[in-house]
């Protein structure tokens, strides 16, 4: 039986601006089992890096509120303290592999130092260490000698491995990958995924792979989270999400995606983004659903009340949520 | 929702820019200073006669004032113990003219509760035909102790008339102290008279005698019968104390002489920064923008004036040349661009070199289109952070210029003040009013505008924001 | 290695140019000064003869004339200018720098500019460059201590320091502590107060500007100069650390926020560490850049009022006296520009070496 890796129980996390306090996760619940891919998928501003960051315990300055729980491997980790986290934790259980990576190299030091600090700081000799970097950059398709290079020296597609590298090192419980290709060629890009591909099925290592991109994101995933305006709209496998989406926003990214085989007409969601500082009240997605706009007998629900995560029935193993009055 | 097309600089509009400014604490200071000092210089552009600077240097127009005096609020700390300048109003005036002889009398009565006295007493005919003509006068001072002075004649031959180092009066007032105290030489050779009317002799020892004094004077005018207005008088007493920020070695009141150095400091360093932002500007935008053989040029001179030693060249041609302020401000503006040149440069190159010029490019926009639409919009807020940041360069060094007396030294400038205190020894006789403010001026514009530059970091400095 | 050669030869031909703007400026303007100034010279002998009434009016004019052709020809006036202005030039690059107009302005025996100018030096490194030095590295420290508790009082504080300290003139500040420390305590016979100025009592100027080093290993020496250099050096220290300090912070909050700082700390990387590697390193080539720039120009700029205010035996002071000797003395004045120029241009070569070291970015452009 697989266990529970990552348990998030209504984790907030608010910002401090000029404009106001910007919610940029509103109550995120979810279950990540071990071994699972799990894509979260949504527009800009939905709040997916956020929840990475959220996860890692690495924000910015001017956050107001942190706020739920986040349990994994059954400990409770958002309220652990600083020193622990970073000890045990960070990069040990949990690694990340940020946004544009490329700026994410230390410019004045050697790709080899950068690679093997975390290892040497827990009492790892230096030359193994440096040989264990030496067989990981060489597991992501780079050469050995990169560990003497410097970061400028290096291609956007060979800092992104390099990242990965350092990543998949200390052979991390959780890896959480933040638009890991999205600034790169589409001929590095198929690199990539099919690197991750291998490195999933070699090491078994848990995913929460965060895109913009519905497309890519079924390359790897096993279920597929949306988020939309700082909430989690709807989560199931990829099955049900793909073949069955629930919530009006999912069924409208999935029907805005272009296939290969057949001719279909682009379908578009109209509206915008809302505001995160000042969002619609009850349903975010109110203003922009269709079924909202023709069913006159959900006006005062929709508009008034925040719906809850609604079991669905799921076709295949994982559960389905979707937070929709619809499936009230 | 409805696009309406808001005004944007960088990103924010002119209601948010103002809003980030004043929400950081260093905002709202820098508006607080920079408001002082505005009110001060309209303040003193308002208060102070247009002619200012030529009354400076004019050394008659303060002479009823006391030299070296510091301010009289000093009373408050040390008991009252100062006399402070006075300049009677209320006085009793008669006058008339009989058998050909034109006399005046007045009358009038001080005051005097203070340990250290009044030093002098100045009488101001401002009627020519009187003090043309042989006009004398003599004085009467009853004491609160009952005794009476005379004094007199001393004969006022000029619109200003001190009677304090009047040799006559310096004799009459030791005799008064030999018949009356038996105490020889009261008055120290070289001194005033004037304070020594207020003590008595006991034990032995000069100490002040307080209480109420009461003044006569009597002119009497012998050509004809020229009579003396009211109006034509002046009776002042020098203090050893005056008005707010004291006096220099000329008598200057030092509070109007730093009110008339905030707009005349202020215009310097405003006009420094505007002339070095310009040329930067200019300099930095062609030499980005044209590239090749222009901007290898262009780089080479701008290396040049920042390897040029401006300080050190700006003293000797104002040796040489007798420079004026305004020379001074134009030579340094016109050395000190390159710096900031070379910032604007980098940030047209920057702009330049980004792929949305690269697009344009391509599609058939020209140079000067690019210029107007992209390069300009993104330089421009930046400009108005480089003129305040260039505006304390240009007052402390122009200030320091005016230290060594040179590039004008006529003028009231908060420099100058202290060329001269420096000059007579301030440092040496303790002279803090005279040292402490004009620097401390100085140091208050600067700051302004250093801090009004951090309030703008965010503005230009996109990082900066919200953080 | 081919970009320093390159910029290297730049900076030669721009100290050339220097060199050339100056000279021209000085020896045009100057030269009509010193040529009034000879014929004033001249006027007086010659009349003091006329009255002695043994020469006739033709005479006293021819005699006239030869004394000012003599004294034009010894300070070089009757060559055309380039002719002079290359003279001056060219003995610049030899460190040939002749003779001072006016040597007891100096006390200097020998009246040789070159060894006025070496007198003056040790007092001006003593000042300018220890204490420019010291402040710089004072600074740096609570610079980068304050980013690191960014938003805290303590932060602030320096912050505001730091801007209030940028608009301070730092004359004033010495005319302050000479107020203050000199004149004030000695007023209250308090035990310990501060010369008024100078940078050695009288007796021990023949040891210092024999060698001052010297100075340095006899203790009463050491202590009297110790004593005139704590008001000096504490108005440079008050004036300068803010600015380095403030500097120092702002290049390591930028770097605080690069995105590799952020990913340092996902990595789980201790603060310490952080801060080292991952802050202080890459800002260090910035920093230093802009204070070792920053050294020529203060030493030439504000500093020379300052020597001026203590009387301390520096280059500054030296200028000083040089600008306002009676006509201005021009070969101290053109051979202090000339040495301040050149010191700079071979501060601006080691740092852009230091830089090259410090930032491997650079390096294999």
């Amino acid at each position: 039986m697989t266990m529970v890796l990552l348990d998030v129980r209504n984790l907030r996390l608010y910002y401090q601006t000029t404009k106001g306090i910007l919610k940029a996760l509103d109550g995120v619940s979810f279950e990540l089992e071990e071994g699972e891919t799990l894509a979260v998928v949504g527009e800009t501003g939905s709040g997916k890096s956020t929840l990475a960051k959220a996860i890692t315990r690495v924000w910015e300055r001017n956050v107001s509120l942190v706020d739920g729980e986040i349990y994994f491997e059954g400990e409770e980790v958002l309220h652990m303290p600083e020193d622990r986290f970073r000890r045990e934790i960070r990069w040990r259980k949990i690694a990340m592999v940020p946004q544009a990576s490329m700026n994410a190299l230390n410019p004045v030091i050697t790709i080899g130092e950068q690679m093997i600090e975390p290892l040497v700081l827990s009492g790892v000799p230096k030359g193994e260490a440096l040989r264990l970097a030496q067989d990981s950059l060489e597991s992501v398709g780079l050469p050995r000698d990169v560990v003497a290079r410097y970061p400028h020296q290096l291609s956007g597609g060979m800092k992104q491995r390099v990242v990965i590298a350092m990543a998949v090192m200390t052979r991390p419980k959780l890896l959480i990958l933040d638009e890991p290709t999205s600034a790169l060629d589409v001929m590095t890009q198929a690199n990539i995924m099919n690197l991750l591909k291998e490195l999933k099925a070699r090491l078994k290592l848990t995913y929460i792979f965060i895109t913009h991109d519905l497309a890519l994101a079924s390359e790897l995933a096993d279920s597929v989270a949306v988020m939309y305006a700082g909430k989690l709209a709807e989560i199931g496998s990829s099955e049900d999400m793909y073949g069955a989406p629930a919530h009006p926003y999912t069924q409208g990214l999935m029907a805005s995606m272009p296939t290969l085989r057949t001719d279909k007409q682009l379908a578009y969601i109209p509206g915008e983004v809302p505001s995160l500082i000042d969002p619609p009240k009850g349903c975010r997605f109110h203003p922009r659903c269709p079924y909202f706009a023709k069913d006159k007998a959900l006006k005062g629900l929709c508009d008034d009340m925040e719906p809850p995560a609604l079991e669905l029935k799921p076709w295949t193993g994982r559960r389905h949520l979707a937070a929709c009055w619809l499936y009230k | 929702m409805a696009a309406r097309r808001e005004f944007r600089i960088l990103g924010m509009t002119p209601g948010e820019i103002w809003r980030g400014f004043v929400s950081t604490t260093t905002g709202k200071i820098a508006l607080a200073f920079f408001s002082i000092m505005v009110a001060f210089s309209i303040y003193a552009l308002v208060a102070l006669p247009p002619n200012f600077g030529n009354l400076w240097n004019t050394p008659s127009y303060w002479q009823a004032n006391p030299k070296y005096a510091p301010p009289a609020w000093i009373n408050f700390f040390t008991g009252d113990a100062y006399a402070p300048q006075m300049a009677v109003r209320d006085f009793n005036f008669t006058a008339g003219s009989s058998g050909g002889v034109g006399y005046a009398v007045i009358q009038f009565a001080v005051d005097d509760s203070y340990a250290h006295p009044w030093r002098n007493l100045y009488v101001i005919v401002r009627s020519p035909a009187v003090y043309n003509a042989s006009t004398v006068a003599y004085l009467t001072v009853e004491r609160p102790d009952g005794r009476t002075v005379q004094l007199g004649p001393v004969s006022v031959n000029s619109q200003f008339v001190a009677l304090g180092l009047s040799p006559q009066i310096i004799s009459q007032v030791n005799s008064f102290y030999q018949s009356n105290f038996g105490v020889q030489n009261a008055v120290p050779a070289g001194s005033s008279a004037i304070p020594y009317l207020f003590y008595t002799a006991r034990g032995g020892d000069l100490v002040p005698l307080k209480g109420t004094y009461r003044f006569t004077i009597t002119m009497y005018s012998f050509s004809g019968s020229t009579v003396l207005n009211r109006k034509d008088l002046g009776i002042v007493l020098e203090g050893e104390v005056y008005g707010l920020m004291g006096t220099d070695f000329l008598g200057h009141d030092l509070w109007l002489g730093l009110l008339a150095g905030f707009p005349i400091d202020l215009a310097v360093g405003i006009l420094t920064a505007a002339i070095v932002v310009t040329l930067a500007i200019l300099i930095g935008i062609v030499a980005a923008f044209y590239g090749g053989l222009v901007d290898e040029v262009l780089t080479r001179i701008t290396d040049f004036f920042i390897l040029l030693p401006a300080f050190p060249l700006l003293i000797v041609f104002s040796v040489l040349f007798q420079w004026s302020i305004w020379d001074a401000i134009v030579f340094l503006a016109a050395v000190s661009w390159g710096g900031s040149a070379r910032v604007i440069r980098a940030m047209v190159m920057q702009i330049k070199s980004s792929q949305f010029i690269e697009s344009a490019l391509a599609a058939g926009a020209g140079r000067g289109w690019i210029l107007r639409n992209h390069i300009l919009p993104m330089v421009m807020p930046y400009t108005l952070y480089l003129f305040v940041v260039n505006v304390p360069g240009g007052i402390l060094t122009l200030s320091a210029i005016n230290f060594f007396n040179l590039a004008g030294a006529e003028l009231p400038t908060w420099g100058n003040i202290l060329a001269y205190a420096d000059e007579f020894g301030a440092l040496t006789s303790g002279y803090w009013w005279w040292v402490v403010p004009p620097g401390l001026l100085i140091t208050f514009v600067a700051v302004t505008f250093i801090f009004v530059a951090m309030g703008l970091e965010p503005v230009v400095n996109p990082r900066l924001r919200h953080a | 290695m081919r970009t320093l050669a390159i910029r290297t030869v730049n900076l030669i031909i721009i100290l050339f140019a220097v060199l050339f703007a100056i000279s021209y400026a000085l020896s045009g303007p100057a030269a009509q000064l010193l040529q009034t100034q000879i014929q004033l010279e001249a006027r007086a002998i010659v009349s003091q003869l006329a009255k002695s009434g043994h020469y006739t009016p033709t005479q006293i004019q021819d005699l006239y004339n030869s004394i000012v052709q003599q004294l034009y020809k010894a300070y070089g006036l009757d060559q055309p200018v380039y002719i002079r202005v290359f003279y001056i030039i060219y003995n610049m690059l030899v460190f040939n720098w002749g003779y001072s107009y006016f040597p007891d302005v100096y006390g200097i025996a020998s009246g040789k500019v070159s060894d006025i100018i070496a007198s003056a030096l040790p007092g001006t490194v003593l000042l300018d460059t220890f204490g420019i030095l010291l402040s710089a590295f004072i600074g740096i420290q609570i610079g980068l201590r304050s980013a690191l508790r960014y938003g805290s009082r303590v932060d602030r504080a320096v912050m505001y320091y730091g801007a209030v300290s940028n608009g301070l003139p730092q004359w004033w500040v010495g005319i302050l502590m000479l107020l203050v420390f000199s004149f004030y305590l000695s007023t209250i016979r308090s035990p310990i107060y501060f010369p008024s100025g100078g940078i050695l009592s009288p007796k021990y100027y023949s040891m210092w500007f024999a060698s001052p080093l010297s100075v340095f290993t006899d203790p009463g020496a050491l202590a009297d100069l110790l004593w005139h250099f704590a008001l000096p050096l504490a108005t440079v220290l008050i004036v300068n650390v803010g600015g380095s300090a403030y500097f120092a912070r702002t290049v390591a909050l930028n770097t605080a926020q690069e995105d590799f700082v952020t990913f340092a700390k996902m990595k789980g990387l201790p603060d310490g560490r952080i801060t080292g590697r991952y802050i202080l390193r890459p800002s260090a080539p910035a920093i230093l850049t802009s204070i070792l720039l920053g050294l020529p120009f203060i030493i030439f700029g504000g500093f020379i009022i300052t020597e001026a205010v203590f009387r301390w035996w520096g280059l500054g002071y030296v200028y000083n006296l040089a600008i306002f000797a009676p006509t201005p003395d021009l070969p101290v004045i053109v051979a202090l520009t000339y040495a301040s120029t050149l010191l700079y241009i071979a501060l601006v070569l080691v740092l852009e070496v230091l830089y090259i070291v410090l930032d491997p970015r650079i390096r294999s452009e």
